[in-house]
């Protein structure tokens, strides 16, 4: 699937600066395997921003992790596909190669800001540490370029002396943020930077990701559950199920011109602060358990759209425009339509 | 940070009062007195009535210890019952023998076990990892005078690789210090490994492989630091271990330091000379967890920061 859209991209001639094709990663317990990724696939141009969108488990983490080739292993194995971050083939590079581009070409931002960070290192430090080692600066100057991503992110150049546990949970996210973005990487991974946040830590938190995004020119991939995120920054959205994509498309497609029943179950469970007197419809049920998925569709068990087909084969793609792709069966039926679609007249 | 040092300090005024009074209850208790070496056929009853009024023997032993504390408050250690050389003095000459042995014990059972916990830690579960544990479990639990045995029969006498005992030149160092650094190996290599196994999991790591660092730095750098203080605390105590109650190594190898001398002290009942001993390891002791103590605040900033505040938590500053 991934191919095509990666073709397009390459036809429009844009700078493409990472590429997930077919993405399978296993973790093998002794027990069972959780089958996390099941082949995604999407691609990213230069200074652009990709939202996962998903539910815990969907499998966002580990495709973050596997761009960077830093699935745990143990357990973790990348079974199958291709990732290539700024033309490296990430899955096939040695380790010595794999550190050269780690934090140089793509860097991470993590989800626990009290946790990810090294509480015996001052915070100076724990940035410099990665410019010393992509810039080949000395430690003065890179500690005096610490300084400055500090004052960028917000905070004094003076606590650079600080350590971690000197600082709140919403500033130890901003040195998160410093810490990617040391080497001004062309990619960044954002892995639900905001969750551990207050509500207006994470406001402030998104909009300077946003800004030196912008600023810098970095391509992002933000992994959210949070809707409302997606729609602040994202120009594509890649809906996660499971370990696969069933929707993906601009941030219109996916957020006007709905297609999939899993991403309107998402929207349906969305309060509306203007009709508040509005029933919730969450989605029922829960996501399948990832050791022992379903054979046919992983979401068919919880679609109000479900029908027999869907239980029996894995859901045929559906390529609706140019840049709009869903994966579900009831489409084959090309009358089919969702019900957040009849409400704006059916227009699909 | 210097009243947290005081602090400790003055807990050892209880810790040598209630240890003082143990030995002499202890050594009174025991049969014989110290003038039993000194007793000869030759003496009459009276004689030796005498000599029991010289050493404060026919007086209670509330009496004797009440005036070794007496001196004691005043600094005076007293003097060795049976040599008659001050208790100071005598610790002193043998004091430089321990610590030699303790600091080669140690430095040799920590330059090994660190690189053997680590390798364990990084390798859990695997049969390396059982392998090592088999060996400190070895290392663990075989008492260190059979060892020592061994070692003294095999490189002392079958080979005569080193010398059998006593305290000439490095190659006397060989055989006593591979017995005690054995032990401290097994534990620290022990504590090492689940230290830095808990460490492993951590979320900074992560990060710090994710900002390119080499797998050697992210372990040395960034774990090992994190782990340093379980296994801190370990050296530390094998270390004033040594320094206090190497005992049996130093019969077994007759190797002329303190805890020698402590022996002898006893088996003498020279109660000056043993009771000044042990005040004088207990003090030891103390310092070196002490030391230990401090050295955590240089490890860890969390804990600095609390010696800072005078033991109450700083607040985080937002």
């Amino acid at each position: 699937m991934g191919s095509e859209l990666n073709g397009q991209a390459a036809k429009d001639n844009k700078e493409l600066v990472l590429e997930v094709n077919n993405l399978v990663v296993h973790y093998v317990l002794q027990e069972e395997t959780v089958e996390a990724v099941n082949g995604i696939s999407f691609s990213l141009e230069k200074g652009k921003t990709i939202g996962l969108v998903g539910e815990t488990g969907a499998g966002k983490t580990t495709t973050a992790l596997a761009i960077m080739n830093l699935v745990p292993d143990p357990p973790g194995v990348i079974k199958d596909g291709t990732i290539k971050v700024c033309g490296y083939n990430m899955l096939e590079l040695s380790a010595r190669q794999l550190e050269k581009i780690r934090g140089k070409e793509v860097s991470m931002i993590f989800q626990d800001p009290m946790t990810s960070l090294n509480p015996v290192i001052t915070v100076g430090d724990q940035i410099a540490e990665s410019i010393m080692l992509h810039e080949k600066l000395t430690y003065s100057q890179a500690f005096n370029r610490a300084k400055e991503m500090l004052e960028m992110v917000g905070i004094p150049g003076a606590r650079a002396t600080e350590y971690p546990h000197q600082f709140s949970g919403g500033m130890r996210q901003r040195v998160g943020i410093a810490i990617a973005l040391a080497c001004n990487p062309k990619l960044l991974l954002a892995d639900e930077p905001t969750t551990a946040l207050d509500v207006t830590i994470q406001a402030q938190v998104l909009d300077m990701i946003d800004e030196l995004k912008r600023e810098l020119g970095t391509a992002l991939v933000m992994i959210t559950h949070d809707l409302g995120v997606v729609a602040k920054i994202c120009d594509l959205v890649a809906v996660m199920y499971a370990g696969r994509i069933v929707e993906y498309g601009t941030l219109e497609d996916v957020f006007d011109r709905t297609l999939h029943p899993y991403t309107e179950g998402l929207f349906n469970s969305l309060p509306d602060i203007r009709n508040r007197k509005n029933q919730l419809q969450p989605i029922p049920g829960l996501m399948p358990d990832p050791t022992n998925l379903p054979r046919g569709c992983s979401f068919a068990p919880r679609c109000r759209y479900v029908s027999d087909a869907c239980r029996e084969a894995q859901p045929t793609k559906h390529q609706v425009s140019e840049t709009h792709v869903i994966y579900c069966s009831a489409y084959d039926d090309s009358n089919f339509q969702i019900e957040r679609a009849r409400g704006r007249g059916g227009n699909g | 940070m210097l009243r947290y040092i005081v602090r400790r300090l003055l807990w050892l005024i209880p810790v040598i009062i209630l240890v003082s009074l143990a030995i002499y209850i202890l050594m009174d208790l025991a049969p014989g007195t110290v003038i039993d070496s000194l007793i000869t056929e030759q003496m009459t009853p009276e004689d030796i009535e005498k000599l029991r009024q010289e050493y404060d023997l026919d007086k209670p032993v509330i009496y004797r210890y009440g005036k070794y504390m007496w001196g004691l408050l005043h600094g005076d250690l007293g003097r060795s019952q049976v040599t008659g050389i001050s208790v100071w003095e005598s610790f002193m000459t043998r004091f430089p023998a321990t610590l030699k042995l303790s600091l080669v014990s140690v430095v040799i059972g920590t330059v090994l076990a660190i690189p053997i916990g680590i390798f364990a830690a990084r390798r859990a579960g695997t049969i390396w990892d059982n392998l090592t544990t088999g060996f400190t479990l070895i290392g663990q639990s075989m008492p260190s005078f059979w060892l020592g045995l061994l070692l003294l029969i095999a490189f002392a006498y079958k080979i005569q690789l080193f010398p059998a005992g006593g305290y000439r030149g490095p190659s006397s160092y060989v055989l006593p210090a591979v017995t005690s650094a054995l032990m401290m190996t097994a534990l620290t290599a022990r504590q090492t490994r689940s230290s830095m196994l808990e460490v492993l999991r951590a979320d900074y790591l992560r990060t710090a492989r994710a900002k390119g660092v080499p797998e050697r730095l992210v372990i040395r750098r960034h774990a090992l630091k994190n782990a340093w203080i379980p296994i801190l605390t370990t050296i530390g105590m094998g270390m004033s271990r040594f320094l206090a109650g190497s005992a049996v190594i130093e019969t077994v190898f007759s190797w002329p330091g303190i805890g020698r001398l402590t022996v002898e002290a006893v088996s003498q009942r020279d109660v000056t000379l043993a009771c000044g001993c042990v005040i004088l390891t207990c003090i030891l002791y103390v310092i070196v967890l002490l030391i230990v103590d401090l050295l955590y605040a240089f490890v860890d900033p969390r804990i600095k920061a609390q010696y800072a505040s005078g033991g109450r938590r700083r607040k985080v500053t937002a």
